[in-house]
């Protein structure tokens, strides 16, 4: 009896697991993150080199747009048509350096996907459910999804419950908050970020 | 309880709580919401900041520099392994019993086959960490986070974590084996070198955090805020603390 449990949940797991596979956001997020570990993470290529193929699948896969609109919340409003771009350039850029920094901490990890959520509030986008099987314990990741025209784009990435546009946002509002909105002062800060070294410092007045 | 008593103290010392914005700053609003003790807590981060560069940052990369990885992760298992006890009663007040019946397990395994702890063979076995806190069980209790505070040396906490401490200083079963052999001091070791190792161990992601931001308070007290969240039962929230509108947000 005991044997026949456990087959019968293998079976259901592994329709489970069959079906998670099939979700198209996961498969897009698993896509994304197979081409990273290959042509990035573990590619052999000169540091710069593995930077600008980041940025390429960076800049592919988000929405930087909305990304954009929402770290710089009622500042985006303010900012000008110029500052906006400007404004997502840099952001680019500044968190390809920062990622590019963590390149080396990368050791193999596999990232296993559970499959897809839908989230009430917003019915264009999901949550893809995964886990980063790091040695000491695994690191819960989720992936927020927004379906559009073109397909699909990443607008948050959520690690062990802290949302990464969420971080972003209450650091541009504090540091615009401690400098009259002044989007072009933050603009050159992130611009300047690898000179800077009392950043704690910065957004006091 | 010496030790809760130096931390609460200087905390105290440097008191000061931020006057709430006036006018319909949403923005500002919701900044003193998260976070009403700024003041005193920039203050505390500043000199937080000075130890870690003078002393934790070259200490931790001292560490790191004479030590093989071999030997850190022996001294992480021995540090872990002495916290198994707290974890088990931890286990036991939040009602996993499952959990605290492994905790027991993993102590026994890891002391008489792990050679005091210094091996994580219960790991290697099958059986995962519950590591948890008595500020988890407070959390899963329902007793509110409280206001966002900044510890000397210890850095990110709030009101519920630092009560969460203060029991677990005077509950240790290291401190009070210490205490009746008289020696106390030995507990401050215990700290300090415990301190050198998680610093070490996240030393990386740590200095990589700092560099990027232009503002590391605001994302060290975003990212504790956040990761908090996590411990609450998701029927104590109605939806998880990531789910916002992402859209039609201000």
């Amino acid at each position: 009896m005991k044997k026949l449990f456990t087959y019968f949940l293998a079976f259901l797991m592994s329709a489970n697991f069959c079906f998670a596979a099939q979700d198209p956001a996961v498969l897009f997020v698993k896509n994304l993150s197979d081409k990273i570990i290959t042509d990035v993470l573990q590619s052999k290529q000169e540091k710069n080199q593995k930077e600008k193929e980041f940025e390429k699948y960076f800049t592919e896969a988000l929405d930087l747009k909305s990304i954009g609109r929402f770290v710089l919340g009622r500042y985006w409003r303010q900012a000008n048509t110029n500052q906006r771009k400007e404004f997502v350039e840099t952001f680019v850029k500044a968190t390809t350096r920062s990622w590019s920094d963590r390149f080396d901490l990368y050791s193999g990890e596999k990232i296993v996907f559970y499959g897809e959520r839908k989230i009430e509030s917003s019915p264009s986008q999901v949550y893809v459910d995964s886990k980063i099987m790091a040695k000491d314990s695994p690191v819960e990741v989720i992936w927020r999804v927004k379906k559009k025209k073109e397909g699909y784009k990443i607008i948050d990435i959520v690690v062990e419950n802290v949302s990464m546009a969420l971080n972003y946002r209450n650091e541009y509002s504090a540091f615009l908050q401690a400098n009259n909105g002044d989007v072009s002062l933050l603009i050159e800060n992130l611009k300047h970020q690898k000179t800077k070294e009392k950043k704690e410092d910065v957004s006091k007045k | 309880m010496k030790r809760f008593v130096v931390i609460v103290g200087s905390l105290l010392m440097l008191g000061a709580c931020a006057s709430a914005p006036k006018g319909n700053d949403a923005e500002a609003l919701r900044a003193y919401r998260a976070d009403p003790l700024e003041p005193m807590n920039r203050q505390v981060f500043k000199f937080n900041m000075t130890v870690d560069t003078y002393v934790l940052d070259p200490v931790a990369k001292g560490y790191r520099f004479i030590t093989p990885q071999i030997v850190r992760t022996g001294v992480n298992n021995f540090l872990n392994n002495l916290y198994e006890p707290v974890t088990f009663v931890n286990n036991l007040l939040q009602f996993e019993f499952e959990k605290s019946v492994q905790t027991t397990g993993r102590f026994l395994t890891n002391t008489f086959l792990g050679v005091a702890g210094v091996f994580d063979v219960a790991t290697n076995v099958g059986v995962p960490s519950n590591k948890t806190s008595f500020s988890e069980t407070l959390a899963v209790w329902g007793f509110p986070e409280g206001p966002y505070l900044v510890l000397p040396l210890l850095g990110p906490s709030n009101v519920r974590r630092t009560m969460g401490l203060g029991v677990e200083t005077f509950t240790d079963p290291v401190y009070l084996a210490a205490e009746n052999a008289g020696v106390e001091n030995l507990v401050w070791i215990k700290d300090g070198v415990r301190i050198i190792a998680v610093k070490e161990s996240s030393l990386d992601l740590y200095n990589s955090m700092k560099k990027d931001s232009v503002d590391f308070y605001t994302t060290m007290r975003s990212t504790f805020q956040q990761n908090q969240k996590k411990l609450l039962e998701p029927d104590v929230q109605e939806k998880p603390s990531y789910e916002f509108e992402f859209d039609t947000e201000e």
